[in-house]
């Protein structure tokens, strides 16, 4: 076989492979088995894009004797309609609960689409409270990015069960545990733990590959929180965005953040302004990570307008 | 052909959007409220659109939060008696109320460039024009992409920052040098409301207040004389230029929309260059 014709023959694998992986809604994830009963759903961890649908985060859901839970639901109603149908190909067992990890638009739209079924939206109260308060927003910043066609039926649900900190559930019959380490990422942040497996969806405490978006965050219980997920003996974890990890590289995440936080904090110190700071402040570390370019001066900004705070 | 229809359809639901959204590529000399605001005050006068060599404007072309965008203007050559800018004025072509503002600068600023936080609504051209001591006209422009800010922490309560209004802080940054253009920071406590925004808790709408005027004085000279609007963002802080001579007062005095009265000052020490260097 000549090299033209292996390289067509590799072409049409991949074009077939991605037919495949796009059946339902383009660019729709394939529910990855990662454990015994427990789904991944990994999105491109680029930047929501009219391209990529706006499939960007990861999401799952975990099976059990009696029942589906589900972890996050994506940017939109439509993805939320196409999570549904994946978890159908997958099992007839009915969603018993969606759990939301935390507030940001790339998580909580989808979740619209299980409420149409009267399925519980579950969330730490602080989350749910974020949600109803500034939600409304973010979806209007979605439909600017996205366009009304990709947005439509996409509403802003206030999960209508809510949690205050650390509790263990019975939901489809897997144990699983709902973590908050205090106000981290965002102040109302939740990892989900099946204690079964030992998978845990991290939820915005961690992100592979990509400059995680700083907000509402709180840097010393972000790390603090990250140590804490380090201690367990996790088989395997689920970032926010990129691919699943595994042992010492959810540490990469904390990593970032203290060499971000003492950047910035040096630049200030020095009575460097803001703007210059944006352009300077740099962690050739992380260049090549997801979102590098846009996130980084943005969360320049964030701490540095902090630090003038103080 | 699939690809090609998705496409196609992505196009068609966005022509609604893109109609009223400004984009990138929109030819900045044909929006309809910068060519009534040019007309209106700069007449017939020419401005020159490539101003690069006397004026740029460093603006971050997505920001995250449209409340605070960081902008700096840069003015390219220092301010001299006989070739001066003497004013620069700030207009977003969107923003309800898009002209943003002036600042006037005297040869004793050094270099008429300042740094400030602006409000900016949607997507939008952001220009400068600067006007030289000779009368001529030169604009630089910037695109920016802001977006209302998806996990700001929730509204603080009105009053209490309205009563926390005033506190001034006046800071030259560094050793200041005798005769050298010195970087000068003004931050004062402010809401600076625009009187259009909605509190997400309490869902009302409180009325405008914000800082209307900025003079800088040095020495008892005017250095640079802001007149702005609720454009620039809650705690307004500028980035600007003097040059010290010696032992003076840097001061500024700022007044707001309720005819309150704020000031500040701080002291200058400048050291001769030989000084400076003799200390290193």
């Amino acid at each position: 076989m000549t090299t033209r014709s292996l390289r067509v023959l590799i072409g049409v694998f991949l074009l077939l492979a991605s037919a495949l992986a796009h059946a339902d809604l383009s660019g729709m994830p394939v529910p990855k088995q990662i454990a015994p009963g427990v789904y991944a759903l990994i999105g491109s961890a680029d930047a929501v894009a009219p391209a990529n649908h706006g499939i960007v985060s990861n999401n799952g859901f975990i099976v059990g004797p009696s029942g589906v839970t589900v972890i996050d639901t994506g940017s939109s109603y439509r993805y939320g309609r196409a999570m549904i149908e994946a978890i159908r190909k997958v099992t007839p067992l009915p969603v018993q609960l969606v759990i939301i990890t935390h507030q940001a638009p790339e998580f909580v739209f989808g979740a619209s689409a299980f409420r149409d079924n009267g399925v519980p939206i579950l969330a730490h109260a602080k989350a749910a409270q974020l949600i109803r308060e500034r939600c409304s927003i973010c979806l209007a910043n979605l439909r600017k990015t996205l366009g009304e066609d990709e947005m439509a039926g996409s509403r802003v649900t206030v999960p209508d069960r809510t949690v205050n900190g650390t509790t263990q559930i019975d939901s489809g019959g897997r144990t699983l545990q709902l973590l908050h380490f205090g106000p981290a990422s965002t102040p109302g942040d939740l990892a989900v733990l099946d204690t079964q497996t030992g998978v845990l969806f991290a939820g915005s405490l961690v992100s592979n590959g990509r400059i995680p978006e700083l907000r509402n965050e709180q840097i010393s219980g972000w790390l603090a929180a990250l140590e804490n997920v380090h201690g367990l003996e996790l088989k395997t974890v689920v970032p926010a965005f990129g691919a699943p990890l595994h042992g010492d590289a959810i540490m990469q995440t904390g990593v970032y953040l203290r060499e971000l936080d003492a950047s910035v904090k040096a630049a200030y110190k020095s009575g460097v302004g803001l703007t210059e700071a944006m352009h300077n402040v740099q962690l050739p570390a992380f260049r090549s990570y997801k979102l590098y370019a846009i996130a980084q001066p943005q969360n320049v900004q964030h701490l540095y307008l902090q630090l003038e705070k103080q | 052909m699939k690809a090609l229809c998705s496409g196609v359809l992505i196009a068609a639901c966005l022509a609604p959007y893109m109609a009223q959204a400004a984009q990138p590529d929109d030819d900045p000399d044909k929006v309809a409220r910068w060519l009534d605001f040019k007309s209106g005050t700069f007449k017939d006068r020419t401005i020159d659109p490539h101003g690069d060599a006397v004026i740029k404007l460093d603006a971050p072309a997505r920001a995250a939060d449209a409340a605070v965008v960081p902008i700096a203007i840069n003015a390219q050559f220092p301010q001299t008696s006989t070739r001066y800018i003497k004013k620069l004025y700030l207009f977003i072509d969107e923003n309800p109320e898009p002209y943003a503002g002036s600042f006037e600068f005297t040869p004793e600023a050094g270099l008429a460039s300042i740094e400030t936080r602006v409000r900016v609504e949607d997507y939008t051209f952001m220009r400068v024009i600067a006007e030289t001591n000779d009368g001529k006209l030169y604009s630089a422009i910037r695109f920016v992409k802001a977006s209302g800010g998806c996990s700001a922490p929730a509204d603080k309560d009105e009053d209490a920052a309205e009563s926390a209004a005033g506190q001034v802080r006046l800071q030259a940054e560094g050793q200041a040098i005798k005769g050298k253009p010195e970087l000068a920071q003004l931050m004062v406590r402010h809401p600076n409301r625009t009187g259009m925004a909605m509190n997400q808790v309490t869902r009302n709408y409180a009325s405008a207040y914000f800082i209307r005027k900025v003079e800088i004085t040095y020495a008892g000279k005017p250095v640079m004389t802001a007149n702005v609007n609720f454009s620039i963002s809650e705690n307004p802080n500028f980035r600007f230029y003097f040059v010290p001579n010696g032992s003076a007062d840097l001061k500024a005095h700022i007044e707001d929309t309720k005819n309150k009265r704020f000031d500040g000052v701080v002291a200058i020490n400048a050291q001769s260059s030989a000084q400076t260097s003799a200390m290193k």
